[in-house]
């Protein structure tokens, strides 16, 4: 099933996106195959943190230059996500092994029934690679969002100094807002509604649902990747904004 | 920089009561003790000891704890006494728990015939975390985004109260489908008249987001059925109670709308744009500088999906590679179905360009030419 919708999808990237859909159909198999390698990593038992940055990375570079080509607009997006995935990082480390989300719940005792437990790995890293790679894809939209359009504010008025790019590329952050809140929200919706209707179906409390691991692992993803993206529309507005003058300037001493 | 100098002692003002919202609902939360019916101890002491070592899968140990907790009954009857808890676990923590200090767990107390209790851990208290990051998200979008960030909080909030509405009407007896199509209809016009307002450029999006939808449902639909869903463990699903189909479907139909919904209200605010700049340009140029657009968007987009997706079953995946599962069967069980979603994710953001294209430039331009038509006049 999954090669026939792989078909159609090929089919109407190339359709609507010429060579570009093609390369994008490239970077999404690239990607597919990233995050299993990275997950084969931590399997081995490679530091599961250090396994997930060096895989988001790596996705990160192939979503920005190749697909985007390697620009201004690109490096600059690419260190701005470098700085948010950081700063999720630490963030969720703290916030990922203090609920207690690691593993797995009660709920799911039907699926690891058939596996031993004791696989010598802490799965409180997992948890937080878990989280991290839900909230790369969402950062990287985002972060390109914001440069490709301070880009063409940039162009049309050369003379914008930093703080006026900056305030520009907050404004533009704005617009994004909404529609990034949604597209997060109903793709968790989507995956979330077995789950809910687990919950009324079993009739479980509202104290019960919020207090709940499998409610709290996917909860703690949604919402850490709305925070990833909103703190990446002030993080690439300065980013980009110093880019941009600060490229201008070199261009002028030579 | 001195942005922060600009701001008015208004927003400041607003800033702070935000800070102090946010906060005062983490506090609330870390002590709302009295909320439960059940019985909350907070450790204030943990004592543990190493009970064995093993030789663990891949070549690696797997050690044995027993903890030795001494917590403070915090709510119901015997509030205020020391309870002693004991907790094993194993270091890999795959369904175990490892407590600290300062940690709440939810406990069942008995009160034995000598008057000592005896307490059982029956969970952890993940409240205060689930608040925590709300309170930060909301903290943050309102910082970044002011008032159009604030509104951003109530369209989600809003539509998580239709969501909840659908599946309560789901448990009166009407089709999942059924609902989920009514709801898409009211989250595609809620949602988009919050973001852009009500005006012609909101409803061209709504149109295209639905026309999209609709498309990609029925494609979905239709290779599900032909291909048997072949190549996917559909019984896999987690948490599935009730034949996956309809769930599926459904499933599929409220995941893509909101990608969907991104791409329409993109191309119909840039196709207005265009028509507000130009309003003499062609069809045709429209077109090309609509695909130009979609061209951008499509590679990020397709993107969040597929990691917002496929995240989820991370620690299943590890799971079953320690147990040296066949990746095949790794493939099959677990990171298809996942695949698949996002694939009909993706098929829905591709096949909505051109349609939001033709249905903006379409309408939006037709609304120019009435008011040319109406100034001439």
């Amino acid at each position: 099933m999954e090669l026939v919708l792989a078909g159609i999808l090929l089919i109407l990237m190339i359709a609507v996106g010429g060579k570009r859909g093609a390369k994008t159909f490239a970077a999404l198999y690239i990607n597919i195959f990233t995050l299993i390698f990275t997950v084969f990593l931590i399997a081995c038992g490679v530091n599961a943190i250090a396994a997930t940055l060096i895989g988001c990375a790596v996705i990160g570079i192939v979503i920005l230059f190749l697909i985007n080509g390697v620009n201004i607009k690109t490096v600059t997006a690419f260190a701005a996500i470098a700085a948010v995935l950081i700063a999720m990082t630490a963030v969720m480390l703290y916030i990922g092994s203090g609920s207690h989300i690691q593993g797995f719940a009660d709920e799911n005792t039907d699926e690891i029934c058939w596996y031993s437990a004791e696989i010598g790995l802490d799965m409180r890293q997992v948890a937080l690679a878990m989280v991290l790679m839900g909230l790369i894809g969402a950062i990287v939209d985002t972060a390109i969002a914001i440069t490709s359009a301070l880009y063409e504010v940039y162009e049309n008025n050369p003379h914008l100094n930093m703080k006026e790019l900056f305030i520009s590329g907050m404004n533009i952050g704005k617009d994004i807002l909404g529609t990034t809140t949604n597209t997060l929200l109903f793709a968790y919706i989507g995956g979330f509604m077995t789950l809910v209707i687990w919950f009324k179906a079993y009739e479980y409390s509202f104290s019960e649902i919020i207090n709940s691991k499998v409610f709290c692992q996917e909860f703690l993803q949604i919402v850490s990747s709305g925070v990833g993206c909103v703190l990446m529309i002030p993080t690439a507005s300065v980013f980009m904004a110093y880019a941009l003058t600060h490229k201008s300037r070199s261009e002028q001493n030579v | 920089m001195n942005l922060f100098f600009k701001i008015s002692k208004k927003k400041l003002l607003m800033f702070l009561i935000l800070m102090f919202i946010c906060l005062g609902a983490v506090i609330f939360t870390a002590n709302d003790y009295f909320l439960y019916n059940k019985t909350i101890a907070k450790v204030t002491d943990v004592t543990q000891t190493l009970d064995s070592s093993s030789q663990a899968l891949i070549n690696s140990t797997e050690d044995y704890y027993t903890q030795r907790l001494t917590a403070t009954v915090k709510n119901g009857e015997h509030k205020g006494k020391q309870v002693t808890i004991i907790n094993k676990y194993a270091s890999s923590l795959v369904t175990d728990e490892k407590y600290a200090k300062g940690d709440c767990l939810f406990i069942d107390l008995k009160e034995k015939s000598d008057g000592t209790l005896k307490a059982v851990s029956t969970g952890f208290k993940r409240d205060v975390y689930a608040v925590g990051v709300v309170a930060l998200f909301v903290f943050a979008i309102v910082l970044v985004g002011g008032r159009k960030g604030a509104l951003s909080v109530m369209s989600v909030i809003f539509n998580m109260l239709i969501f909840y509405i659908a599946i309560e009407l789901y448990f009166k007896g009407i089709d999942l489908f059924l609902l989920c199509c009514a709801a898409s209809v009211i989250f595609s016009v809620g949602s988009l008249s919050m973001v852009s307002g009500l005006n012609k450029k909101t409803a061209a999006a709504v149109i295209s987001s639905l026309c999209g939808t609709t498309v990609t449902i029925a494609l979905a639909y239709i290779v599900l059925k032909i291909t048997g869903g072949s190549g996917v463990r559909f019984d896999q699903m987690q948490y599935l109670i009730r034949p996956y189909e309809v769930i599926f479907i459904s499933e599929l139909l409220i995941g893509g709308l909101g990608a969907i919904m991104d791409i329409s209200i993109t191309m119909s605010s840039s196709m207005s744009e265009l028509i507000d700049k130009d309003s003499s340009i062609s069809f045709d140029s429209l077109r090309k500088s609509g695909v130009e657009i979609g061209k951008d968007i499509m590679g990020t987009m397709t993107n969040v999906l597929f990691f917002t997706y496929v995240c989820g079953c991370i620690p299943l995946i590890v799971l079953a590679m320690r147990n040296d599962t066949r990746f095949s069967d790794i493939m099959k069980n677990y990171l298809n179905l996942e695949i698949v979603r996002s694939f009909v994710g993706s098929i829905g953001i591709v096949i909505t360009i051109p349609i939001a294209i033709f249905i903006s430039s379409g309408m939006l331009k037709g609304k120019d030419a009435q008011n040319e038509k109406r100034g001439e006049a």
